[in-house]
């Protein structure tokens, strides 16, 4: 069971985006991928989700083509987040968070239960009666996130959470809440792909890294392997030192 | 913003859409009480007439057709207002945009102008017309959709865009008008007054025939409607957020517009154009208890009857025994209303 992407290749018109990428996200591990604007972060995501299709290369979700997967049933084991949002209709909290039990045939009682949960693992519990519109642009985020993991939240299957950017309005104690949860669900059997822009929060929940530029894969590791100032100097352009985290020794960008 | 429960609004619209349903059905050039009504009523369940013949001609053959229809094509534009607001997550959106009232207006218009007068299909000219805005209809939805979605497959990942398909029907829009004015250019006066009426709807002189075509075309829309309310609320999260839930994005669009195009088709074929309707109805009840398609379609759809319904009520009795256009009396009671109602209450929709 897993999530596996081989020769992955996609171009928009013609400048390619993705070029020949390979990726295997296992249930119970933390993949972050990271890079400059333009890697090629959110196009792998949504190649990885179907949401677009690839040039070409294979992808398998649970030894299953991608393709071979039904709409719904795809949307009972995988989730999406991604900062687009468009809903400029005045609903609740609530009944945000309940859409993400769509593809789900459980009672409404379960959902209600589920999407309660959920908000409450993002700290969004408080204002589960509040007009989504109203909400400030962290809260807003808190409320989508809590709406993609009430889609997976009772999966038995293993199951696959793809985060874009999940933290970009996010406060430093919501950031540490949200990466939290996402590590408790790695544990229950879902393989999750974070693209993230903040190397030290990657360096201190990733179980592996792999660090984009110009629509390849040019590192892939533990965070120790993939975060060396010569890797980041190399594809950011930029001069770094790195120091280990001074609690769990994990490696820290410093911009010099 | 204070939401009202669904199930406190309803139960209360469908008492002031009773209340529009015996006001109408006792007031016009003959007076019929409500105890007239009543005995009526009991008449057509136990066959036991208590009421004059004459009386109970006019409630079955003038009254009660006109009625059904107003009903019919009121919830017609009501829902189908809501759905197009909703499928193209705009609140400014009308049935409009996608080009059925104007295909329909384009067929009825030349078919009112260019059919010679005395032929011998002149007899059948009222069929005539309606059919050809019927057809008129539907095709300019399907060409505004097939346009539309061929568009925006060439600038979007394999997606129908929201935008374009509303561009394409703004520039199909602007195409039937322009053609219509030419008709109006060339028409003789009779032709002209005719088409003139014709653009401000009327249900004057409907008859059990146009209820026959239009009730089941209707009946049939607004129970599919309701039938995909749950996911066209999901819609409203965004194109890509419905398909990753499942939603068949592309099925859930063709299925809504067909049968928006059949609901609202129907109903201006018949009757002409009554504009407002289709607008307002899903604001006001957005407004007032939430955007929850769920309830909003029904709601709508019971909307839309009411406004109709007393708009059918007021054009009959104001210049008694003459009838004004209902399309004049929609937009001249629905407006005010309508800015009132945006001036009184925060409103629950970023524009």
């Amino acid at each position: 069971m897993s999530l596996i992407a081989k020769h992955l290749s996609y171009a928009y018109g013609t400048s390619p985006v993705i070029n020949d990428v390979d990726i295997e996200i296992k249930p119970e591990e933390v993949n972050v991928v990271i890079g400059p604007n333009g890697a090629g972060k959110s196009s792998l995501l949504k190649l990885l989700s179907a949401e677009l299709k690839a040039d070409s290369g294979t992808i398998f979700l649970n030894q299953k083509s991608l393709n071979k997967w039904t709409r719904r049933d795809l949307a009972r084991v995988r989730t999406i987040f991604h900062q687009n949002e468009s809903l400029s209709f005045a609903f609740t909290v609530m009944e945000v968070v309940l859409f993400g039990r769509t593809p789900h045939k459980t009672s409404q009682a379960v959902n209600l239960e589920i999407s309660l949960a959920a908000l409450k693992a993002l700290d969004a519990l408080q204002f589960k009666d509040r007009l989504y519109t109203e909400l400030s642009g962290g809260e807003k985020q808190r409320v989508q996130l809590a709406r993609c993991f009430a889609q997976i939240w009772d999966s038995r299957h293993a199951c696959y959470l793809l985060l874009d950017e999940p933290v970009s309005a996010l406060d430093i104690a919501h950031q540490k809440i949200l990466m939290h949860r996402v590590k408790k669900f790695s544990e229950q059997n879902v393989g999750v792909v974070l693209a993230l822009h903040d190397l030290n929060l990657a360096a201190q929940y990733a179980d592996q890294i792999l660090l984009m530029n110009k629509g390849c894969v040019v590192s892939k590791g533990s965070p120790q392997q993939v975060l060396t100032a010569a890797n980041i100097e190399s594809v950011y352009k930029t001069a770094v030192s790195v120091i280990p985290h001074p609690d769990s020794n994990v490696p820290q960008v410093f911009i010099c | 913003m204070n939401r009202l429960k669904p199930i406190i609004i309803l139960p209360v619209l469908c008492v002031v859409l009773l209340l529009g349903i015996i006001t109408s059905l006792s007031t016009g050039a003959v007076d019929i009480t409500l105890q007239e009504l009543f005995s009526w009523a009991v008449a057509v369940i136990s066959d036991n007439p208590s009421i004059s013949e004459s009386k109970s001609l006019i409630i079955e053959h003038i009254r009660l057709p006109r009625l059904i229809l107003v009903l019919v094509v009121g919830s017609a534009l009501g829902i189908s207002g809501a759905a197009i607001q909703g499928l193209f997550r705009n609140p400014l959106a009308d049935p409009a945009l996608i080009g059925v009232s104007g295909g329909a207006a384009l067929g009825a218009v030349s078919t009112i102008v260019l059919l010679p007068v005395g032929s011998l299909l002149a007899s059948y000219i009222e069929w005539i017309k309606i059919t050809m805005a019927f057809l008129g209809s539907l095709m300019a939805t399907a060409l505004v959709f097939y346009i539309g979605y061929s568009a925006s497959r060439k600038t979007e990942s394999n997606r129908f865009s929201v935008v374009i398909v509303l561009l394409v029907g703004i520039a199909f829009n602007a195409l039937a008008g322009a053609i219509i004015s030419m008709l109006t250019y060339i028409a003789d006066d009779l032709s002209l007054r005719e088409l003139t009426f014709w653009m401000m709807g009327s249900f004057g002189g409907m008859g059990w025939k146009e209820v026959y075509f239009v009730v089941p075309t209707v009946l049939f829309a607004i129970t599919g409607l309701c039938l995909i309310s749950k996911p066209l609320n999901v819609l409203l999260l965004g194109d890509i957020e419905a398909e990753h839930l499942g939603v068949n994005v592309k099925q859930l669009q063709m299925f809504t517009l067909l049968l928006v195009a059949l609901a609202v088709g129907a109903s201006v074929s018949v009757v002409g154009m009554v504009g407002f309707v289709g607008l307002i109805v899903p604001h006001v009840l957005r407004l007032l208890m939430g955007p929850n398609m769920n309830w909003l379609l029904p709601g709508a759809a019971v909307g839309g009857a009411t406004l109709l319904v007393y708009a059918d009520w007021v054009s009959r009795s104001i210049l008694s025994p003459a009838e004004l256009p209902i399309g004049i009396l929609t937009a001249l009671l629905g407006a005010p209303f309508f800015l009132a109602l945006l001036m009184s209450r925060q409103y629950g929709v970023r524009p």
